[in-house]
């Protein structure tokens, strides 16, 4: 009896082993792998252009030697009513089915950008195959440029640019946002999502050929789910200091004594907190920066920082830098009548009562908001060395 | 007894917290989170002082008819004709409470991860288990669940762990925005999910040491709502209240964002491990104490004879009882909810009542 029972076991699990996959086999060669994708709005028909940059299985192998330039992707672009239906046609150039899975980052063009995203969004949410984690940016022009670019540092050109966004905090110069983020602040009735931009330059090889490549540019603002401006750097590191998403990166402030020359500071750690505050139905804002650095390089003339005070200058200096680009971000922010900062989410927090009547006319209490920043900016280390004597 | 098995208090404490949260950490978040927005995890607080009644109720009755199981306890109560009509409901409750578990079940995972296969697929390779494991007896069920429930913890918990990274503690102000009434709204959905651990009644004659039921049962009651807090939290944290309540399965959606470094990606199978195992556990349960309460009810000799038609019967009902996921939606949320609640707490604390009043039962044990 024992070992009928065990014979059957083997056999079941034999079979479990064996038979795997039946429904919903996908074998490798039977599928396109998307690496990234670019969403425009089509230029010859009505309805929706889709860029797509879909690996190349064989070529990615370390045994296969590429030549110069060359990549192992393939570029495929398709049109359609709506998105499905373009990602539907692109099996059309490919005969195969798309795997959207790997997918590292979605561009969306310009133009796109402008008329909305609320559509795109959804497409890519409800798709289960789509995952959260993808990058979202938009293109500084068309985004089939931006994918259809080929250099880069990783082997697979969208790899890269998705390399791009998680580099982004060593700068702290640009924003990185991915699918679960911008939903969560588009499901915010006030707060203006942003996203960061990105750009196409031309590279100029050893061979003095020009080759395409992306870098990340300045910050898209959206309201409403269409794009209504941009940030440029300095306000982007501005909106960065408000958010708290600073995380590296450096601070240049001019060399008191030398006005052409700069002395550079290391951001260690940074945070931010914003404080709203009611008083007889007047809403004032406090942002609270705290940030705190190294020095990082010092030209001559000399600046004796072993003194205290010459230390205390620089952080003066620092933190007045620290405020000139919050202010700049706030001033554009109001400008566009976006509240790309979450105040009224923190608002909402503190007060949740009065809130509720706050909310139906934040587009009009916004711009004239009365905001103070305070910053306190610390210098904690000199590097390996005091004084800068060459 | 149909059946000469034994388990322990510990066994039946993990049954009863893998039977809850089997199916619950999948479809509660979203149902919860649309009631009580960012103060989901406040009414876990409140399904924990209403579970311990609960689980003072079911205990207080198992010991006042130790050896007895509900069927036959209802009729020492009621007398024969009444209590054959509750026995009834217990056996058609079992039924109905599987066959929507085994709809869940198909159709997550027809849905999310095998969508191009049937959702009758999967409910009949989830009852032929079912099956193997009613014919095994609940001693086996409960030993299964023991190697899957330390598992089921660990990846849980794991993945919740892996997401800190992501979390925003922002998402949970303000507390209590709109009151206390959305949080009572989610706990009523959340009550008739921990009062499952009315399948007590079925098992406490099997268990070794009924005097400690009770104290086991509240600890597993506390656990329950401990684990609840962590899942509903982490969720919460990950993707804030409005986007948490618009996802259909939250859970599957936060491992599916997990990641760390370039390594830890795309955990999700461990959810549909811990959903397939958990899940069948849930299932074989339910359809044993069906299978029970029927034979108990016709005072059958063996109830194997039924297993297999009562399996049949599951899964047919489980095709037919809804069209589609937003008709299960409004099953869970709308037309079980108090028939379950009223089956789950109310006849057990009629019955409690009535054997009072009416001195019936064991008095040995109760304190």
């Amino acid at each position: 009896m024992n070992k009928r029972v065990n014979l059957i076991c083997i056999a079941c699990i034999f079979m479990a082993l064996s038979v795997t996959g039946c429904f919903g086999k996908e074998e490798i060669n039977q599928l396109t792998i998307i690496a990234g994708v670019g969403m425009d709005v089509s230029q010859k028909e009505e309805g929706i252009q889709l860029t797509v940059q879909a690996i190349l299985p064989e070529e990615i192998q370390e045994q296969v030697k590429l030549e110069e330039g060359q990549r192992p992707v393939w570029l495929g672009t398709v049109t359609g009513d709506s998105i499905f239906d373009a990602v539907r046609n692109l099996s059309l150039l490919t005969g195969s089915r798309i795997l959207w899975g790997h997918s590292q980052v979605l561009i969306i063009g310009e133009e796109a950008a402008r008329q909305g995203i609320k559509e795109t969004i959804d497409w890519f949410e409800r798709s289960p195959e789509f995952r959260r984690r993808t990058f979202i940016m938009v293109a500084k022009g068309e985004a089939r440029s931006i994918i259809e670019a080929k250099e880069g540092i990783d082997k697979i050109p969208a790899f890269n640019i998705g390399k791009l966004n998680e580099g982004s905090e060593n700068t702290s110069k640009v924003v990185s946002r991915d699918l679960r983020m911008l939903i969560s602040t588009l499901s915010s009735k006030t707060t203006c999502a942003i996203l960061p931009g990105i750009t196409v330059y031309n590279k100029i090889d050893r061979e003095g050929k020009e080759n395409k490549a992306t870098k990340i540019q300045d910050t898209a603002v959206f309201k409403d789910y269409k794009l209504i401006g941009w940030l440029n750097e300095k306000e982007t590191r501005g909106l960065l200091w408000v958010l708290g998403e600073v995380k590296s990166g450096v601070i240049d402030v001019q060399h008191p004594k030398d006005e052409e020359r700069f002395i550079s500071f290391e951001i260690i750690r940074a945070g931010s907190k914003i404080k709203p505050r009611i008083k007889d139905n007047k809403v004032t804002i406090i942002i609270e920066i705290n940030e705190k650095g190294n020095i990082a390089s010092v030209p001559s003339p000399i600046i004796d920082i072993s003194k205290p005070k010459n230390i205390l200058e620089l952080e003066e200096a620092k933190k007045s830098a620290i405020e000139k680009d919050v202010s700049l971000a706030l001033t554009k922010a109001k400008e566009m009548n976006a509240d790309i900062f979450g105040i009224g989410e923190a608002i909402h927090r503190d007060y949740p009562k009065e809130w509720k009547k706050l909310e139906q006319e934040w587009d009009s209490i916004f711009p004239n908001l009365e905001i103070e920043v305070r910053v306190s900016s610390k210098l904690r280390r000199t590097g390996l060395i005091t004084i800068n004597k060459n | 007894m149909l059946e000469k098995a034994k388990i322990t208090n510990l066994q039946t404490t993990w049954l009863m917290i893998m039977l809850v949260s089997s199916t619950g950490i999948l479809t509660l978040p979203t149902l919860v989170y649309k009631a009580a927005k960012q103060d989901a995890w406040l009414t876990m607080i409140v399904v924990g002082v209403l579970g311990i009644i609960v689980a003072y109720i079911l205990t207080r009755l198992g010991l006042m008819f130790s050896g007895k199981t509900i069927i036959q306890f209802s009729e020492k109560i009621l007398g024969k004709p009444l209590g054959k009509i509750i026995g009834f409901i217990y056996c058609v409750f079992f039924i109905h409470i599987n066959a929507v578990v085994i709809r869940q079940f198909s159709d997550i995972l027809a849905g999310h991860f095998f969508s191009n296969a049937p959702v009758l697929f999967f409910s009949i390779a989830i009852m032929i288990i079912s099956i193997y494991a009613v014919l095994s007896g609940i001693e086996v069920i409960a030993r299964v669940n023991e190697i899957i429930f330390p598992i089921f913890l660990v990846v849980t918990n794991g993945i919740i762990l892996l997401s800190i990274g992501d979390m925003d503690f922002k998402n949970f102000m303000p507390v209590l925005e709109n009151g206390w009434a959305p949080i009572l709204e989610g706990a009523y959905l959340e009550m008739y999910f921990i009062s499952e651990i009315v399948v007590l009644l079925m098992l406490m004659p099997y268990i070794n040491q009924p005097e400690n039921t009770r104290k086991s049962m509240y600890i597993g009651i506390v656990a329950l709502a401990v684990f609840g807090i962590i899942i509903f939290g982490g969720i919460g944290a990950v993707f804030g209240s409005t986007h948490a309540s618009n996802i259909n399965y939250p859970f599957n959606a936060l491992a599916r964002y997990v990641r760390v470094g370039d390594f830890i990606v795309r955990v999700e199978s461990f959810v549909v491990f811990i959903w397939v195992t958990g899940v069948s556990i849930k299932i074989a349960l339910f359809h044993y104490c069906a299978v029970m309460a029927i034979s108990q009810w016709l005072n059958l000799k063996s109830y194997k004879p039924l297993v297999i038609p009562v399996g049949g019967v599951m899964v047919v009902l489980s095709m037919v009882i809804v069209e589609n996921i937003m008709e299960m939606g409004k099953l869970l949320t709308k037309i079980v909810v108090i028939p379950y609640l009223f089956i789950e707490i109310g006849i057990p604390f009629l019955l409690l009542i009535i054997a009072l009043l009416r001195k019936k039962g064991d008095k040995t044990y109760v304190k």
